[in-house]
């Protein structure tokens, strides 16, 4: 027991660090973004106001371009209104459809307007922060995109704030589909640059160019159908050789997120019930 | 001793709001992250007790760490590399090691403590890139980004230690 102790005092260095590390890896290795603790993260209230503090100053640097992104978008959907006006004057006379586009209760999804605190894109598991948390209704799983496209998916909500997933973490996975022939595949991010992101599991014999749309399918209840992730840049064979991996140029530049929405799907807890009795009836 | 409570301090805050809103949104030709915030456990006193340096660097990391919701990835790094000064002083500087003074130029001399400053770097660096790379690992990008980090990290030490000391000199 003496020679215990005696140890025990003369190498408490190494002990120290020992414990040290061993909490250090302890919290690596059993690191799960969706199951993390709020305290350890950038959405506790410390960091939160911090992080809500500087952004109000790196808000106005990027201004500019999101401003004319704002604008082209805008002019986007006037045109599609406008469309959609027409279409539905012209089918009002003889469609029984038309209480589709009335009837409030197909305002499936909800676009909340979030501000972007903190960001990065330098690491391998990238986060995002949002200044708005379960306060304003945001819960994890929810998609996140902003007016170019997909960004990522919240996994953790504090009352006040959020973390997002985005497409730039090595543990983000989405399904996602050639817009122009529904195959679909998963899209994962390589860690290698900011800007590209990898279509995997796409089968060999479907048909694509450079410069096709990636969108995503739907297949999740995280996304809607058909939300831009950005287009073919060039492809590979996979190891396996049965299936195509996609590099694809994203269509949103993550260095200069500002300003995003959250998609609150309102029939999604109808979907989650339901899929949970399934699995109980089998 | 309240003096240099409050340089560490401040040396401690200033390092982290630096590291936490400036440097880690830095990505130099895609691979060269800074991490300066070590620059706060090379500057500790040559004296200081090896349990307290342990400690500091754990609290160094993880308040990075909470920023940058990478739990354990900075605070394991900066323990090793504190963990490692000591050892590091003894075999580079020819000095009373249980002298109660900042590791500087004037201390060490020029080329060891380039050294020191250098292998504290690749130290902290190495450990902290290979952390991280564990969810993804790819050795081409692991290769390319400890030396690039390190060498802008590096940079960006030398260029504060310039400065500080140009002030003692006055």
């Amino acid at each position: 027991m003496q020679n215990l102790i005696n140890f025990l005092i003369r190498y408490n260095t190494w002990l120290f660090f020992v414990v040290l590390e061993i909490v250090c890896l302890t919290l690596v290795f059993t690191f799960n973004p969706y199951q993390q603790s709020i305290y350890i993260s950038s959405a506790n209230q410390v960091s939160g106001k911090f992080y809500t503090a500087m952004s109000r100053f790196s808000g106005y640097f990027n201004l500019r371009s999101i401003n004319e992104d704002l604008l082209e978008q805008n002019g986007m959907l006037q045109q599609k209104v406008l469309m959609l006006e027409q279409y539905i004057e012209n089918n009002m006379k003889d469609s029984v459809n038309d209480a589709i586009f009335t009837n409030p209760q197909n305002k499936k999804y909800e676009f909340v307007p979030v501000h972007v605190i903190s960001n990065s894109v330098t690491r391998i598991n990238n986060y995002i922060t949002l200044n708005k948390g379960s306060k304003d209704g945001l819960q994890p799983e929810m998609g996140v995109i902003d007016q170019n496209g997909v960004v990522g998916v919240i996994s953790n909500v504090s009352e006040n704030y959020s973390i997002v997933i985005p497409i730039l973490n090595s543990k983000f996975r989405l399904s996602a589909k050639l817009k122009k022939n529904n195959y679909f595949g998963s899209l994962v991010w390589d860690g290698k640059d900011p800007l590209y992101a990898v279509l995997e599991e796409l089968p060999r014999h479907a048909s694509f160019a450079a410069g096709d749309t990636i969108v995503t399918s739907g297949y999740s209840d995280v996304f809607p159908d058909g939300i831009i992730i950005g287009t073919v840049d060039s492809h590979t064979k996979q190891h396996d050789d049965n299936f195509y991996a996609v590099k694809v140029l994203l269509a949103v530049d993550f260095s200069k997120l500002g300003n995003v929405l959250v998609i609150k799907d309102k029939s999604r807890l109808e979907q989650k019930a339901l899929e949970a009795q399934t699995s109980q009836d089998k | 001793m309240i003096n240099n409570l409050l340089k560490y301090g401040l040396l401690f805050i200033g390092l982290t709001i630096l590291q936490i809103f400036v440097l880690n949104g830095i990505n130099f030709l895609r691979y060269a992250t800074p991490f300066i915030y070590i620059y706060f456990l090379i500057k500790l006193p040559v004296g200081i007790s090896r349990n307290l340096l342990l400690f500091l660097g754990f609290v160094l990391g993880f308040v990075i760490d909470v920023f940058c919701n990478t739990p354990g990835i900075n605070a394991g790094a900066s323990v090793l590399a504190a963990f490692l000064r000591p050892y590091l002083i003894k075999s580079l500087a020819t000095l009373d090691v249980a002298e109660n003074r900042e590791p500087s130029l004037y201390l060490f001399g020029l080329q060891p403590f380039l050294r020191y400053i250098a292998v504290m770097i690749l130290i902290h660096h190495a450990a902290l890139l290979l952390l991280e790379s564990f969810s993804l690992f790819n050795w081409q990008i692991l290769l390319l980004r400890i030396p690039a980090c390190s060498l802008f990290t590096f940079v960006l030490i030398w260029a504060a230690e310039g400065l500080t000391g140009n002030q003692r000199k006055r």
